[in-house]
């Protein structure tokens, strides 16, 4: 693997402009993390296209000087997938943020890659229309980076995650060359590449525009709040409510310290800091139908013995709570200099399970762990609070990690719902899959990108060791 | 200069959440997740979309150098483009206290010259009105505007700031300008640095609606600087010692009001207890009485100072009160930056980037139609005259003189009245 040097730097600088290439420290120490600062690497550049063609044109460029690169979105990738290797190069897509068109009587908008999640529904509220995958991070991570980890949010347990909503791509393969994937007027084609992109973490090829799929806002929504004095209490109410046959838009349940932390900040929404756990429903749709499901709701949550039930007021109480909800990652950085968010999937009847499988793994560790999860669809997200600066607790971290994730395929379960594998799993994917199916997707990775310059080393499986390569926090400070 | 580095700050600490380990980082460092959810809110982020230029990033690199991964000067350039604008902190749902940690940052770093060159003149009485008197004399010659076509290239860009009328407002000190009406009470009002030597009408225009609200309105002597440029330029010590100068000449009345929101950020912060409020937010508060008029100022684009939005808090009160006025409809453009590109001194020392974070909000406010341009802060107002340029449709004004204008129609209306009621 060739390294990156002055006259490839000049040449893209020609190609691109100067401001498209930057190679200051300021820029490639930022660019050292995503959201998962267990992991740096420094890039030896930042390269930042400011249009389509520059984007492909900087592929190409790059992969025949053989330098590896990293596309990134906005960064917020929770399992490493946007960090070069060393002597590589991160791809900004930041840029490229033009919502190319909206043709609201089809519900489709053309985007590209940078386009933030939120500003497309913004934008498209105008014609009455959203975008649906809504991930936590949605004010602020790009199409791209959703597409690349298949994001979800919230609203996908009724919706599906980003794959459900993204029609077709136009993608640079790693040698340069600019395809179609998918149809933009049908749901499928023949050879589903499209899906082979969507969740590829941006190993088989980087998304130059996408076609994505607008879905009419709902006319009415209620969203109901309940505080249980524990957190399978709220476990138990979910399975309830999808037992009943009912699909709210959401079932998102926080417990005690997450309550605290989203209490303690600017983005309070008024949860009742002595509860066990919250569990909030939105149920949307039409007026009539929400209408009459939110009593049958209410009821079954009732059942579960809640110390307070209550239905959102009005719009600006609803997204407070959503604010709320949505903030509670970010709000753990007031336990502790750094969080560490995990991303385990189990079948939704076995919740309470896994979440008292947490608390034991929480009280061994010693480290305090906030839950937060998208309890519809069983994905759950421990956040442990430690300090990175001391090297035993990034062990213990990474022990109690692990130790979970375990526990989730055992339950019948995955390793990632929708942050990825990135570098953060690698070593724990021979657990989920057979050796065969591994060896398969080396060989897809391989026929996308046979020099493996196309951010290498992610979401496909490493020989042993290679994560190694990345500096993990805590072994990282001779720099 | 010293800093005394803080704990990471907890402002609404009200549960009991075990506390942060004791840390050596100290300024707040740690407290950042490194989630990204403040990058949306960013100004200098959304014109760049540079990570090292959101507050993320400058985080990070503060970070790095106060871990010894990073050399302070080798990121500066990164961290120094920062508006100060803060409305990453309200953004940011673990609290970081993100200005905290780039005062220090900067506190450890000598200022740069531009920066250095500002404050003495600032700070001192007697430069200032020097520096004003030139200001006034190249924009009345029209030397300002040869500048701005054949200076230096560093030139143009400050010589476009310059508004195209200039006026001074130095009242005598301790002038007492009486309440019209029944009295209400009385204000004592902050001058300001710049702000009296070029754009004096916003402070005339104070003073006359103030005192036909029924305040009598009083300008004590007083420092020449609030300190408030200090403090953004991470001179924590003077920028707080002029800040307690200048709210000890001003105590003594029943109310201290600023028309400058980024001198009453300043003074509030530096002691909320002082009771200093930006205009519009005493006259909301207050009520008003006097009757307002229609005006012929149509379309009202209103862009908030960042300072009066995140760090008081008190943004609304300037289009609750302009909303009172027959016939104004008042915007808030969705799209607006969080900050005007001015940033303190910023716009003198990162001319592109304010430009471009302004280009940003002239588009947002919708360039073509004519209409008026509104925000009640010096600064502002001269990096909005620098963005409008020679735009005839767009005038760019302190709000204040809005709200003058509304008063006199009111007036004239009642005259009118008067004389056509004597004639008949
Ligand atoms: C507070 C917080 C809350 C979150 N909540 C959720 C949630 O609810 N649901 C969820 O699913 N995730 C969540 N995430 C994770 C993260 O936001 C998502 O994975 C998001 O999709 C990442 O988008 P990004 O633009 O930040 O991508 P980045 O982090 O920049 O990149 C992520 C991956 O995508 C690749 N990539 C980026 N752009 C392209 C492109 N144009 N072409 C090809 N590959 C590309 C990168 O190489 C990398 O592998 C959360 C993260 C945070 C910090
Ligand atoms: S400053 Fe706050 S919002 Fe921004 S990355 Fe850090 S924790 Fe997140
Ligand atoms: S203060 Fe303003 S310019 Fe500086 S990082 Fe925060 S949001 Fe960006």
């Amino acid at each position: 693997m060739s390294r990156v040097d002055a006259r490839l730097l000049a040449a893209l600088r020609r190609r691109l402009g100067a401001d498209a290439v930057r190679d200051d420290p300021a820029q490639r120490i930022a660019c050292e993390s995503d959201a998962l600062t267990l992991f740096r690497s420094r890039p030896a550049a930042v390269v930042a296209p400011r249009d389509r063609d520059g984007l492909c044109d900087a592929v190409r460029m790059l992969h025949d000087a053989g330098v590896p690169f990293a596309p990134r979105g906005a960064g917020t990738g929770l399992s490493g997938g946007a960090l070069p290797p060393p002597g590589g190069v991160v791809l900004s897509t930041a840029r490229l943020d033009r919502i190319v068109s909206i043709e609201p009587d089809v519900g489709r908008a053309v985007v590209e890659p940078g386009v933030v999640n939120a500003e497309l529904s913004r934008r498209a509220a105008r014609f009455g229309l959203r975008y649906a995958p809504d991930p936590a991070s949605q004010i602020t991570c790009t199409l791209g980076g959703n597409v690349a980890e298949n994001a979800g949010g919230p609203r996908c347990f009724r919706y599906g995650t980003t794959t459900h909503h993204v029609l077709a791509l136009e993608v640079v393969l790693a040698d340069g060359r600019r395809e179609v994937w998918g149809n933009p007027t049908a749901e499928s084609d023949d050879l589903d590449l499209r899906g082979l992109a969507i969740g590829s973490e941006g190993a088989l090829a980087v998304v130059v525009s996408a076609v994505v799929r607008l879905l009419p806002i709902p006319e009415a929504v209620e969203t109901l709040l309940a505080a249980y004095p524990d957190v399978a209490s709220s476990c138990h109410a979910v399975a309830d409510v999808v037992a009943a046959g009912f699909r709210p838009a959401a079932m998102e349940v926080m417990d005690r310290l997450a309550i605290r932390a989203v209490e303690d900040s600017h983005w309070r929404a008024g949860l009742p800091t002595d509860a066990g756990s919250v569990l909030i429903v939105e149920l949307e749709g039409a007026a009539e139908r929400v209408a009459a499901d939110v009593v049958e709701v209410e009821a079954l949550l009732r059942a579960r013995g809640p110390t307070r039930l209550e239905r959102a007021r009005d719009e600006a109480q609803r997204r407070a709570l959503w604010k709320g909800r949505k903030g509670a990652g970010g709000a753990l950085g007031r336990l502790a200099p750094d969080a560490y968010v995990m991303d385990g999937v189990v079948p939704r009847s076995r919740l309470a399970e896994v979440m008292a499988f947490v608390a034991e793994v929480e009280a061994e560790t010693g480290l305090p762990v906030a839950n937060l999860f998208h309890a519809g669809d069983g994905n759950i997200h421990p956040h442990f609070a430690y300090d990175a600066r001391d090297e035993e607790q990034v062990a213990r971290v990474e022990r109690a990690g692990a130790r979970i994730l375990r526990k989730c395929l055992e339950l019948g379960g995955s390793l990632s719902g929708e942050h990825g594998i990135g570098l953060e799993k690698q070593h724990l994917l021979e657990l989920q899959f057979d050796t065969a199916t591994l060896e398969a997707m080396r060989r897809i990775g391989a026929a996308f990108d046979p020099n493996g310059v196309l951010n290498p080393d992610k979401g496909l499986p490493l020989p042993r060791g290679c994560a190694e390569a990345f500096h993990r926090h805590g072994r990282a400070s001779a720099r | 200069m010293s800093h005394a580095p803080r704990p990471p700050s907890r402002p609404e600490g009200r549960t009991d959440l075990p506390p942060q380990p004791a840390d050596l980082l100290g300024d707040g460092l740690l407290a950042c997740t490194h989630c990204g959810l403040c990058l949306a809110a960013c100004p200098t982020h959304a014109v760049t979309k540079a990570e090292a230029e959101s507050p993320r990033g400058r985080l990070f690199l503060m970070r790095a150098v106060a871990e010894g991964r990073a050399e302070a000067e080798a990121v500066a350039p990164a961290v120094e483009s920062c508006l100060g604008c803060r409305a990453c902190e309200p953004a940011c749902p673990s609290g970081v206290p993100y200005h905290d940690a780039l005062a220090a940052f900067r506190a450890r770093r000598p200022p740069s010259p531009t920066r250095r060159r500002l404050l003495a003149v600032v700070a001192s009485p007697l430069r200032l009105r020097l520096f004003g008197t030139l200001l006034r004399f190249l924009v009345r010659t029209r030397l300002a505007r040869l500048a701005q076509r054949l200076g230096p290239r560093r030139w143009r860009r400050a010589a476009a700031t310059l508004p195209r009328h200039v006026f001074p407002f130095r009242p005598r000190p301790g002038t007492r300008f009486p309440a019209e009406g029944e009295r209400r009470g009385t204000v004592h009002l902050h001058l300001g640095c710049i702000h009296p030597e070029l754009l004096g009408e916003d402070l005339v225009d104070t003073v006359k609606v103030l005192t036909r609200e029924g305040w009598e309105v009083v300008a004590p002597k007083q420092p020449s600087c609030c300190g408030a440029l200090h403090a953004h330029a991470g001179r924590s010590a003077e920028g707080a010692a002029l800040a307690a100068e200048t709210l000890d000449a001003l105590g003594g009345g029943d109310a201290v009001v600023s028309a400058a929101a980024g001198c009453a950020a300043h003074l509030h912060e530096h002691d909320p207890r002082a009771g200093v409020e930006e205009l519009f937010a005493f006259l909301a508060r207050r009520g008003l009485r006097a009757p307002l008029g229609p005006t012929p100022a149509g379309r009202v684009v209103h862009a908030p100072p960042c300072h009066l939005r995140f760090v008081l808090g008190d943004d609304h009160a300037t289009d609750a009160v302009l909303a009172r006025i027959p016939g104004l409809h008042v915007e808030r453009p969705e799209t607006m930056p969080s900050c005007c590109g001015a940033g303190g001194s910023a716009f003198l020392e990162h001319p592109e980037l304010a430009a471009d974070v302004g280009a940003a909000g002239r588009d947002a406010g919708g360039g073509g139609a004519p209409h008026i341009v509104v925000a009640g802060n010096p600064g502002c107002l001269l990096q909005w005259t620098a963005v409008h340029g020679a735009d005839p449709d767009v005038a760019v004004v302190h709000p204040v003189r809005v709200l003058r204008r509304a008063q006199d129609a009111a007036d004239e209306a009642a005259a009118g009245g008067r004389s056509a009621a004597e004639e008949a």
